[in-house]
């Protein structure tokens, strides 16, 4: 069994919230004591998921992913509150996203951050094919993800798109067997960002 | 066989100048066919895949090498061409990684990408590898490493703590994880529980350049590592590393590898350099550099132990079991060496010009100190000992034996014994405190104790069995082993000696010398019967059938588990657990080996020394692992054209031109492998060929196997082998079921003939029984006495009123009566010959009933002519209607007759039932219907309503 299921789960959450707070202090301090736009902040971000098992499509999409990117040194971090999805097939469908598989009390936030590996200069109009390598925590387990994007620059805009997959298997979102038709192991999810200078 | 023993002692006086050996001799320099473009293809990376494939990375794609020829692989759309680095993973897959950070694998022998979701990385790909727990780690130049872990790829940079994200270099170490070179020192990362920890070892830890570039972790899982300007340097199992200082003046190191005496040292300016090491990592002087190739980058050491390095288009072979040259003489006046000593210091010893000299390796460099015996012994060396004490026996030809004690230089001759003044030796062996000396004169055994020696001669042919012998041996049971010249081998155990006389040719049984491999076996070489290996029960002979090279067996020698026979100037080497054969030559470094008896020697450490010229070579023959060629089916092609099949395969009846690719892999010598192939199913015995491919251009039919063995001399037994079994699939046709099919078909189609026949023979009789029966209704009603005795009076009022009508009357009687005759055996008469019987019926009875019968007939005359219909049918129906009806002017009977849609002839009357019917009523209709049944498919239609009597009669076409 890995070491995060034996821990406390609000500790877990108590465990995020921190690691949170602490890479959004980092950021906001880095740049303030510089003045310079070097922060880009994304306030109403699109995130919506797609699982296709056999039985039942779920399809549901959040626009409140926020999110900051630090362009000098690549770092950056994005959250969302599972709470927010919407557009399910049914309200007994809301219900059990929320209640049985992502336990969205005792984990509220699913968050992604880390560094980007390429060293491109994003102050220059453009359109860059990035990996962002970083720890996707979902459901209170971290995982450590290189996630392609295409990042656009566009007048002092950047633009965030990404499509990857996630594994509830890696996630330890449990499938209870009745419903194993329901719900796919593999849930696709596309984000659709802007980040504007703070 | 006294003159053979003299040829022998006579080559130690000949005087042969030979030329002199260079190491160039054990190295070969293969060239890379140019690109498509015709540039220049270089190559970055080599490697070894499981099957025993050579395989080149290089600028132009991936090339495959079998030790002759560079084959290159094919690649799919998109995928780039400059190679950077090969590795297969635990799954036998191929990954390919390219210097623009994609990734590929090999499959079906076509170069493809491989899809990762995390992308590839955007810089080169320096190396693949492997680690213990089977996860695939990629070095790359600037984003730090990757690994491959359940479908994924995780990235470890500096980020996560590694020194730098340059690396050059990847190994496995001992333990779990890996090192990874890069620009700022090494990185031992390990993964725990899916967390990544990195060490760092630098400069600040002692590390002698912190640009390390290359890597080899050795079988001791010591590590060794090449640096950008501080040369290479070792590490042992425990991270420790000797204080040692190395001047190093030849550059960049790219690549480094080491046996477990050598080190291989490939750098960008100085070629291949070649260290000597102990088993403490102490690193001696370079033992060669190679001139052959200036820039290496990159380095393999095959399976068979061969170090090959790769520079541009050139790959260079350099044999990994070659013989050193450890003493070179300073003048040319230097006599050859026929007599070798190892003593038990590890120093060698061997005759000069007028005296022995020992040559001892200090501090990796051997150095020499002479001593001069002219005063005593003024003649030929030809054997040389060394006692337990440390003396050394010095043998002569003509006077006798000196004893040198190296540590006073003293000199003894040795008189005690008679037999040995001045007499000549052939060998001085022993073991501990027996020594035993064979001489022209005789054999001597030698008992030291203390200051004295006792001398017990052996003049007697009866013991030794001849008293010429070439060899003594001391086994490790202290049995004494005479090689004889002429009576075989004799063994003296317990006191006892016992004569081994089991060869008996034409070359006689002159034995050589003896030695013993680790089994207790005793191996000794002959003159003309090979090498024979005599385990205590019985022989092994040992030809060139089993293998040798050649049947002139100049030297023999023991080394580890290897039995070392040498040649004028080639070296075999036999494995004595699995009798497989090694092959060393001229392309392996081996000169011309002096042919004397006493001039080869081996130390416990497996080395063996033997002469060439006035030089000592030195061999280490117990590292050479011998192993087979491998041998594979490479391609199958059908109609000359590839096709990707695997084994198995089921080919249709047509697809049966098939040829068979294969390859047998020895990259020592490539060129020795002999194949034998066998498809089973066709061939009954095995096929030797040199061909690597075999083409069977017209198979019929059957289950085949292809098997194919590669050998590198005549002996096939316990040979490799490669198989490839297919199907040739039996046309349709030849298909069991088919053939049930047809079968029954046949059947059924013959028993529905013989049915039918029987059913047409069956309806035969009974049409003839209708027929009869028909007839005879026929003959009695028309015999009947009422037609007949109403025809006469007709007559005879016929008579009496128209005379000349009675005639015609009488004539159509007659002619119906004929009618009958003729046509009752018919079964079909034309509707014609009907209508005239009818025609004449119809007047005999018109002459009785006048205008109250009245008929009918509208039936045209193609009808007539054509149609058929059993006879007098008609006449039967108008003999019914007439019988059934009143026949009156008051009630007419009309009758029609006409042809109805072609297929029916309607006979129709009107109905006046008489109210009494004659008796035998229906029996005529019964009849005609019965014969229709018979004859055609149409039944006779009787209509029957109150007005009119209808009988429809099926028109048969003619």
């Amino acid at each position: 069994m890995p070491y995060h299921l034996k821990m406390d789960p609000l500790m877990n959450q108590r465990k995020t919230t921190l690691f949170f707070l602490s890479v959004f202090l980092y950021i906001s301090f880095s740049f303030g004591f510089r003045q310079t736009a070097q922060i880009y902040q994304a306030s109403r971000g699109k995130v919506s998921f797609k699982s296709e098992a056999p039985q039942e499509l779920i399809n549901a999409s959040s626009d409140q992913l926020a999110g900051l990117l630090d362009i000098d040194k690549k770092n950056f971090a994005f959250k969302i509150y599972i709470r927010s999805f919407k557009g399910f097939n049914s309200l007994t469908q809301e219900i059990h996203f929320n209640e049985n598989y992502m336990e969205s009390d005792k984990y509220p936030v699913a968050s992604f951050s880390g560094k980007i590996i390429e060293d491109e200069d994003f102050t220059k109009d453009g359109s860059y094919q990035v990996r962002a390598k970083g720890t996707l925590i979902i459901h209170g387990v971290p995982q450590e993800r290189i996630i392609k994007c295409s990042i656009t620059v566009t007048d002092k805009k950047i633009t965030v798109k990404s499509n990857f997959t996630v594994l509830l298997s890696d996630h330890n979102i449990p499938i209870p067997k009745l419903v194993y038709q329901k719900l796919a192991n593999e849930i696709q999810v596309s984000v659709n960002a802007t980040l504007e200078p703070r | 066989m006294k003159t053979q023993l003299k040829h022998i002692i006579f080559s130690f006086f000949a005087v042969i100048s030979f030329v002199l050996h260079t190491f160039a001799g054990a190295e070969k320099l293969f060239t890379l066919p140019p690109g498509d473009d015709a540039g220049i293809t270089r190559i970055n990376v080599l490697y070894q895949n499981k099957k025993g494939y050579i395989l080149a990375g290089t600028n132009n794609g991936l090339y495959r090498f079998d030790g002759i020829d560079f084959y290159r692989y094919s690649s799919a759309d998109n995928v780039p061409e400059d190679i950077s680095a090969i590795c297969e993973t635990p799954s036998e897959q191929t990954w390919i990684g390219f210097s623009n950070g994609n990734l590929g694998v090999l499959q079906n022998n076509t170069v493809r990408l491989l899809r990762f979701d995390e992308g590839y990385p955007k810089v080169a790909i320096t190396k693949i590898t492997v680690d213990n727990k089977g996860l695939i780690w990629i070095g790359t130049a600037g984003e730090g490493l990757y690994y491959y872990n359940h479908a994924r790829l995780y990235n470890l940079n500096t980020d996560d703590g590694l020194s730098d994200d340059y690396v050059y270099d990847i190994t496995t170490t001992g333990n779990a994880g890996i090192i990874a070179a890069t620009d700022r020192g090494l990185n031992i990362c390990t993964l725990i529980n899916g967390k990544k920890n990195v060490s760092i070892y630098s400069s600040k830890n002692g590390l002698k350049d912190n640009i390390v570039r290359c890597l080899y972790t050795a079988a001791n899982n010591s590590l060794w590592l090449g640096m950008q300007d501080a040369g290479f340097d070792v590490y042992n199992n425990k991270f420790q590393n000797p204080e040692r200082k190395m001047i190093w003046n030849y550059g960049q190191v790219n690549d480094i590898i080491a046996t477990s005496f050598q080190v291989f040292v490939a750098t960008e300016d100085n070629g291949l350099i070649v260290f000597d090491h102990d088993d403490d990592n102490n690193i001696f002087l370079a033992s060669h550099n190679t001139s052959q190739l200036k820039k290496i980058s990159c380095l393999l050491r095959d399976r068979e132990g061969n170090i090959w390095a790769a520079g541009d288009n050139l790959l260079l072979r350099r044999s990994g079991c070659s013989p050193d040259e450890i003493f070179h003489p300073d003048g040319t006046d230097a006599p050859n060496i026929h007599s070798l000593l190892c003593a038990k210091n590890k120093s060698i010893w061997f005759n000069t010009a007028n005296g022995v000299e020992q040559i001892r390796k200090v501090d990796g460099v051997w150095k020499g100190e002479k001593f001069d015996i002219t005063r005593a012994a003024n003649t030929e060396i030809s054997t040389l000992y060394e006692d337990k004490y440390g003396k050394i026996w010095i043998g002569t030809m003509g006077q006798g034996i000196c004893v040198l004690d190296p540590v006073t230089g003293k000199k003894t001759v040795i008189t005690a014994d008679t037999l040995l003044v001045k007499s000549n030796i052939i060998s001085i062996t022993g073991k501990d405190s027996s020594i035993w000396i064979s001489s022209l004169e005789g054999t001597v055994n030698a008992v030291l104790s203390g200051n004295n020696t006792r001398f017990i001669n052996y003049m007697d042919i009866k013991s030794i069995g001849s008293r010429y012998v070439n060899h003594i041996f001391t086994d490790s049971k202290d049995r004494v082993w005479f090689a004889t010249d002429g009576k075989g081998v004799t063994v003296l155990s317990n006191g006892k000696f016992t004569n081994l006389l089991q060869q008996n040719t034409a070359s006689g049984n002159v034995v050589y010398r003896l030695v013993e491999d680790p089994g207790g076996n005793i191996w000794y070489s002959t003159y003309n019967n090979g090498l024979i290996r005599y385990n205590g029960s019985s022989f092994k002979v040992f030809t060139q059938q089993q293998g040798l090279s050649s049947m002139n067996i100049t030297g023999l020698a023991a080394a580890g588990d290897n039995i070392v026979v040498f040649h004028k100037n080639n070296v075999d080497l036999i494995d004595s657990r699995t009798d497989r054969f090694f092959y060393t030559g001229t392309e392996q470094g081996i000169p011309n080996i002096n042919a004397d008896l006493n001039a080869f020697v081996s130390d416990d450490e497996g080395n063996v020394f033997f002469a060439a010229d006035s030089s000592v070579y030195k061999f280490h023959a117990s590292e050479q692992t011998i192993i087979q060629p491998l041998v594979m089916i490479d391609k199958i092609q059908l109609f000359l054209n590839d096709v990707p099949a695997e084994t198995g395969h089921v080919f249709n009846h047509d697809e049966n031109n098939i040829s068979l690719y294969f390859t047998g892999l020895y990259y020592s010598q490539p060129e020795k492998i002999q194949y034998q192939y066998k498809l089973e199913g066709y061939n009954r015995d095995w096929v030797n060929t040199n061909d690597r491919v075999q083409n069977f251009p017209d198979l019929p039919p059957d289950n085949y196997i292809f098997k194919v063995r590669a050998s590198l001399n005549k002996n096939f037994e316990n040979a490799p082998e490669a198989a490839f079994s297919f199907i040739i699939a039996k046309p349709f046709w030849l298909n069991a079921w088919f053939i049930v099919l047809c079968i029954v078909l046949a059947a059924s189609l013959f028993y529905f003939v013989i049915k039918q026949r029987e059913k047409n023979i069956q309806q035969l009789s009974k049409l003839e029984n209708e027929k009869i029966q028909s007839q005879l209704e026929m003959l009695r009603s028309q015999i009947n006495p009422h037609f007949l005795f109403n025809s006469f009076n007709t007559l005879i009022s016929e008579i009496e009123t128209q005379p000349d009508m009675a005639v015609t009357y009488v004539e159509h009687m007659s002619d119906f009566y004929r009618s009958i005759v003729v046509n009752r055996e018919k079964n079909l008469i034309t509707l014609r010959e009907e209508l005239d019987i009818l025609n004449d019926y119809f007047f005999i009875q018109q002459k009785r009933y006048g205008s109250a019968l009245h008929i009918n007939i509208n039936v045209t005359e193609e009808h007539s002519l054509n149609y058929l219909i059993t006879p007098l049918a008609l006449q039967l129906l108008i003999e019914n209607a007439i019988k059934h009806n009143m026949v009156s002017t008051e009630t007419k009977l009309e009758i029609k007759l006409f042809v109805e849609n072609d297929n029916y002839l309607v006979v129709q009357n009107n109905i006046n039932k008489k109210l009494y019917t004659e008796t035998g009523g229906n029996l005529g209709l019964q009849n005609i219907r019965r014969r229709y049944e018979i004859l055609c498919r149409q039944p006779v239609i009787i209509q029957n309503d109150d007005y009119f009597f209808t009988v429809k009669i099926p028109l048969i076409r003619k």
